[in-house]
């Protein structure tokens, strides 16, 4: 947490107290009785949902909390003292991080899950691709969907199997990249045909179903298994180790299997239904609601295949990701509050000083400059002011159109996230100050813009 | 009343070019609870016209669209021969064009500029407002006959009735209008205030000699300035009273 009151130092200590008693608060609660809580990387999702409720089925008491995210997030949250019991990981690395940590009882690690690592494209995709090479050496392929390599092991795995082949392959799709910041998000890229081909588990690939093709499956130099472990503060290391033995048995193995099936069956049931795809693909985004909803429609309406993607495409127009397409998603998601606070402000103008203007020799332009605008100046600067804020903090939008390209559509929030993600505190420190120097400086230009006498009447 | 007819009263506008002003309109307001059907007729030739009436009677209507802030379904206006208004003849002269200076009953001083920018006002063309210490001969004229020097920096919001009414009335006359239309022009001044502003106005039309049209509900008003009364009533011309008449009210 960052402070930047100079006493912060009270402050913080104070705030820190608070946190820890509202976190006890928390931990108490999660802590009662029977409940494991099991965070678990984001690709394991359907697997151990149904673990859960097999589990729970077995161990009557006993209920099962699941808490997704990508590993390295959870990591985190564990290593900041989150209240987990089980540590479900999709690479070493994460689990490594976790160990580096001190939180986990090393004894209870294991790997439970083996996956493959797959090049996949479009499944109505026109280039035939076949290899990773005639990525980076075909100039139709322009995009590339990759997990973020920084915090998402997917990614991770991604690098290291292409750079066992040559550190330039690597290279000349990295060029290429759209970085996703989970493994679901970069099948979607891909299942939308958004990019001519990404790389995601097996397991991902089959829940795509008729969606993706397979093209590829890359050899890693280390094999892709899922390890899991209880954590190190556990209050319920008998449950903990009881799921751990459960993922573990024939019955959670079967479990993971039987998950491919389902879960190429409900993909069929998608693709005849588009309604709970896009409710799907809007609930796996952990990202807030409205701007993803939002983002969403940009995506349906701008994408390749989208109503007006496609003629702009033929116009030579690429609005997904690209910075006019971070920029579309900004104006979009901010446009309704300029609108709104500037339809009230010139509605608070008494139709009066626009009638004193008349008679006194002005036309409608300059009586539009000279009267109206400068009363609702006020209003409309409050209205862009948000919608700069908006702008600035604009996240599940932007980085649905326009994904996350370091230099090109990373915003200020993108990246403090990427940042935040990557474990990169140093530079996430720097970005949180930028952000706050620049709303503050908004709001005190702002303050000297408005002069005072506006606030008054003349009535 | 006469006043349904449009061409005829045309017609009977451009054959009398010397009256001062002619006003022969129709307009019907309609909103969700009620329905006012405005259809006023008269002909001055006085320099000095009130038109006088209780709340509502439509006076401030006629005055807009005398100025052209309103405009009338059909009918006729104009002054010294000049047509501003003729429905039958497609003429409608914009609010810019008719040179009239409109007094609004709280002078509707644009808040964002300071007394000498809202005098300055209608001296600059253009889509920018004068600036705030903007000099102009006409302007120090004006400031100096009103004894406004003191304010001359201040903002709207800071300025008491009466020096509003002044900055109000030097911002109407210094384009140097050839009509002075006054909405209720002492109705926002104390008893004191009022009686001492009706002197120096009637002074100052004197020196001008400029035609006024001035709105009134009160008749010591219709005493100082009703060379000629239009007496309105529920949107139409009622009989014109003699003056002793409405004096003694």
């Amino acid at each position: 947490m960052i402070f930047f009151s100079p006493t912060g130092r009270r402050t913080g200590a104070r705030l820190a107290a608070a946190a820890v008693a509202v976190l006890g608060c928390v931990f108490h609660q999660a802590a009662h009785a029977d409940e494991l809580v099991v965070s678990a990387a984001t690709s394991l999702t359907d697997a151990f949902k149904n673990i859960a409720a097999a589990f729970e089925q077995q161990h009557p008491g006993t209920k099962v909390i699941l808490n997704f995210g990508a590993s390295d997030i959870l990591m985190r949250q564990i290593a900041n003292g989150a209240p987990a019991d089980v540590f479900a990981s999709a690479d070493q690395t994460a689990m490594d991080k976790a160990v580096g940590a001190g939180v986990i009882d090393t004894a209870s690690r294991v790997d439970f899950a083996a996956n493959s690592l797959v090049m996949i494209v479009p499944a109505d995709g026109k280039l035939a691709l076949k290899t990773p090479h005639e990525l980076a050496t075909r100039s139709d392929v322009a995009r590339v969907a990759l997990a973020d390599p920084a915090s998402v092991p997917a990614g991770r795995y991604t690098q290291k199997a292409l750079e066992a082949d040559s550190k330039q392959l690597w290279e000349a799709i990295k060029a290429k990249s759209v970085l996703a910041t989970n493994v679901r998000q970069c099948l979607d890229y891909v299942a939308r045909g958004e990019v001519e081909a990404g790389f995601v588990f097996g397991t991902d690939a089959a829940i795509a179903g008729r969606r993706v093709k397979v093209a590829a499956t890359l050899p890693t130099p280390q094999p892709i298994a899922y390890p899991i472990a209880i954590v190190k503060t556990s209050q319920h290391a008998g449950e903990a180790k009881a799921f751990v033995d459960y993922v573990r048995s024939s019955a959670g193995q079967t479990t993971l299997d039987l998950v491919l099936g389902v879960a190429i069956g409900l993909a069929l049931a998608r693709w005849r239904s588009g309604a709970r795809d896009i409710v799907d693909s809007l609930l796996t985004l952990p990202l807030v609601m409205p701007p993803t909803v939002l983002g969403y429609y940009l995506l349906v309406l701008l994408g390749r295949r989208g109503v007006l993607g496609g003629q702009l495409e033929s116009l030579g127009i690429h609005l997904v990701f690209s910075w006019q397409g971070a920029v579309v998603a900004a104006m979009v998601a901010a446009f309704p509050l300029v609108l709104k606070s500037a339809r009230a402000a010139f509605e608070a103008v008494e139709p009066q000083f626009e009638q004193a203007g008349r008679t006194l020799g002005l036309g409608e332009t300059a009586l539009f400059f000279r009267v109206t605008l400068p009363l609702a100046a006020r209003g409309i600067l409050a209205g862009a002011l948000l919608a700069f804020a908006r702008a600035l903090g604009e996240f599940g939008a932007t980085l649905m159109i326009a994904g996350n390209l370091p230099g090109r559509t990373q915003t200020l929030s993108v990246a403090v996230y990427a940042a935040v993600q990557a474990g990169d505190d140093a530079t996430a420190n720097t970005l949180v100050l930028v952000t706050s120097v620049v709303c503050v400086a908004v709001l005190l230009i702002a303050g000297r813009l408005v002069p005072q006498h506006s606030l008054l009447t003349s009535r | 009343m006469t006043g349904s007819n449009g061409s005829t009263l045309a017609a009977r506008a451009t054959d009398a070019p010397r009256m001062i002003l002619s006003v022969a309109i129709r307009k019907t307001l309609v909103t969700r609870e009620r329905r006012f059907t405005l259809d006023v007729s008269f002909e001055a030739n006085c320099r000095r016209i009130v038109l006088f009436g209780p709340s509502g009677a439509g006076k401030t209507l006629t005055l807009q669209a005398i100025a052209g802030l309103l405009r009338p379904d059909d009918g006729v206006i104009s002054l010294a021969g000049k047509t501003l208004f003729d429905s039958a003849r497609g003429i409608d002269l914009p609010a810019r064009e008719r040179g009239a200076a409109y007094l609004f009953q709280d002078y509707a001083l644009f808040p964002h500029l300071n007394v000498r920018q809202n005098i300055g006002f209608s001296l600059r063309r253009g889509w920018l407002n004068p600036g705030a210490r903007q000099a102009h001969e006409s302007v120090d004229y004006w400031i100096d006959a009103f004894a406004l020097e003191s304010v001359a920096g201040n903002y709207p919001a800071q300025l008491s009735g009466g020096q509003k009414q002044r900055v109000a009335l030097a911002r109407a006359l210094v384009s140097q209008p050839n009509m002075l239309l006054l909405d209720e022009p002492f109705a926002a001044l104390d008893a004191g205030m009022r009686e001492r502003t009706r002197r120096e106005l009637a002074e100052l039309q004197a020196r001008l000699d400029i035609p006024m049209v001035l709105i009134t509900h009160d008749a010591a008003d219709v005493a100082a300035f009703g060379d000629q009364v239009i007496r309105l009533q529920e949107g139409k011309v009622g009989d014109n009273p003699p003056l002793h008449a409405l004096a003694a009210h």
